[in-house]
């Protein structure tokens, strides 16, 4: 500890006394330090990961817009509205096919998402994640106790050397 | 003649925006025409009259000058070398991106753009002013070639006048627990971790009756914040409160709570929160390093930086001197004594004067630029 110029109190003999207090009360600096906390891996970065609402939201749009209609068109001006409405009707009979396929091909991608969804919920219900947090903090704190067990042991020593030679005067 | 500020549209922190509103203050007091811009303001800086560059900057001569306040983390996304004007830069530090690695890999780049910008505009700028001796010093390695003076962030100290909150008072108050306080947001250069630390040593063989809070936005760098929250739970140490963002109200009255200060943090910024702690008498333990030696003084009181020093049993040592601290009274008095001398230093008429000689000098030895023709600047 610096302090340059003179004061009344002497900070040197302060770090003089607060060393000793350490040697003699057997005081360890061992503890568990920050880089012993592993990093979860998942938190490292901020890019793109699983939100389950962006998921839900698209699943839901996906339900209720899978079925596209080849109805009659009803934008634009008068003539563009009758040449759209003739040209629905001559290529209907081409085009309403095709247009069936592509519904029952969304329905079933809509209700495949359903699905996944649901998976999705169901294992997360039974995930392991929390137990394996618990698991390592418990390992952390079983580290932290045994550090302290030593460091307790440490000093029951240092108090029986001092013992015995104060029993040998 | 002009003199404008600029800024860029990230990371401003509270400090920032107090000084901006001081140095315009100081500006229009000394019958300067003035303005605070930005590259992309964002619309809270726009609600708070900060205006957008391209669309409001009027023409520009060589006589005009522009202050341009280089930001921790964050740069500019404009080229400096358009600006047909004088040039100061307000360095308020730099962080490294090596303290975001693990944590948050935008800021990591934020960070390596912030350090990039600082080398590539050193021959655009005319004169540099740094907020403390160890900022002066980074720039001098860095072959800046211009003058560099220091001026700390300049704060009127209106906040530390208001009503703390009673309900927090009401909280913690009246059971002769001793407080701890870090008030500063949970980044990583700041290192928190080594503040944890002391306090665990301290409640481990000092005073099991204590507590430590550490108030400040926690939201920045939440990975790095979760890391904590984790190990203070792993070292399970109880009475450890973060209390997340608060209001100004809030954090004075967590000064008004606390029996002593600890700050870990490195040279990478200037602590206003050391200068609320000696205003409101709450003595401070700091780690030694030049930024701290700036603002505390020479005469404070220091724990070795393990990084500097790797001396393991730095905290150890730091909690029991907290403990001499706390239950010393003499030590105690001498220690706030000298933290009220100090702290005048940083008084708003004092950094004032000092902010107003910088600019004369800079307006005597940095002569107008010529505005090269022909070309359609600002």
């Amino acid at each position: 500890m610096e302090k340059s110029s003179p004061a009344s109190i002497n900070v040197t003999d302060i770090m003089k006394d607060i060393r000793e207090e350490i040697k003699e009360k057997g005081y360890s600096s061992d503890m568990l330090s920050f880089a012993d906390v592993p990093l979860d891996v998942q938190d490292t970065d901020n890019m793109a990961r699983f939100d389950t609402d962006i998921l839900h939201s698209n699943v839901e749009y996906l339900s209720h817009s899978c079925t596209a209609k080849l109805g009659n068109p009803n934008t634009g001006n008068p003539f563009a509205r009758f040449f759209k409405c003739l040209a629905v009707r001559m290529l209907g009979f081409y085009l309403e096919p095709y247009a069936d396929k592509q519904n029952s091909l969304n329905a079933c991608t809509a209700q495949a998402q359903e699905q996944v969804e649901l998976y999705i919920q169901e294992s997360r219900m039974h995930s392991t994640r929390a137990l394996l947090e618990r698991i390592e903090m418990l390992e952390l704190q079983q580290k932290n106790m045994r550090i302290n067990m030593d460091q307790m042991q440490e000093q029951i020593r240092l108090l029986q050397d001092k013992l015995s030679e104060e029993e040998q005067k | 003649m002009k003199i404008l500020q600029i800024v860029p549209s990230m990371h401003l922190t509270y400090s920032i925006w107090e000084e901006l509103e001081s140095i315009a203050k100081i500006l229009r007091d000394m019958g300067v025409q003035t303005g605070v811009y930005c590259d992309q303001p964002t619309r809270y800086m726009t609600e708070r009259g900060i205006l957008p560059i391209a669309q409001n900057f009027s023409k520009l001569n060589g006589e005009d000058v522009l202050i341009y306040h280089k930001c921790i983390n964050a740069a500019l996304q404009l080229n400096l070398s358009e600006f047909p004007c004088r040039k100061l830069m307000r360095f308020h530090g730099c962080i490294p991106p090596i303290d975001f690695h693990k944590y948050h890999t935008k800021l990591e780049f934020d960070a390596k753009d912030c350090q990039e910008e600082l080398c590539e505009i050193a021959l655009e700028i005319d004169y540099c002013v740094g907020t403390t001796s160890f900022h002066k010093s980074m720039l001098q390695v860095l072959k800046y070639e211009v003058p560099i003076a220091i001026c700390p962030p300049i704060t009127t100290f209106q906040s530390f006048l208001k009503t703390p909150d009673s309900q927090i008072l009401e909280q913690y108050e009246g059971n002769n627990c001793v407080n701890f306080l870090y008030a500063e947001p949970l980044m990583p250069q700041h290192h928190v971790e080594d503040v944890i630390q002391i306090f665990y040593y301290y409640q481990k063989y000092c005073n099991a009756h204590s507590r430590l809070f550490l108030v400040g936005d926690d939201t920045e760098v939440k990975y790095y914040t979760h890391q904590l929250k984790r190990y203070v739970e792993a070292l399970e140490l109880d009475q450890v409160i973060f209390t997340g963002r608060v209001t100004v109200t809030q954090q004075l009255s967590y000064f008004r709570l606390a029996n002593l200060y600890v700050d870990a943090s490195g040279n990478t910024e200037f602590c206003p929160s050391l200068i609320e702690a000696m205003y409101f008498g709450v003595p401070v333990l700091a780690n030694d390093n030049l930024n701290h030696r700036f603002i505390l003084g020479e005469d404070a009181y220091f724990y070795n930086n393990p990084y500097d020093h790797a001396g393991p049993y730095a905290e150890l040592e730091a909690a029991l001197l907290a403990n001499h601290i706390l239950t010393d009274l003499n030590l105690r008095r001498e220690i706030i004594a000298e933290q009220r001398r100090q702290q005048q230093k940083f008084s708003y008429n004092t950094l004032k004067q000092q902010l107003q000689s910088i600019l004369q000098d800079f307006l005597e030895t940095v002569s107008p630029r010529q505005r090269p023709k022909g070309k359609i600047m600002y």
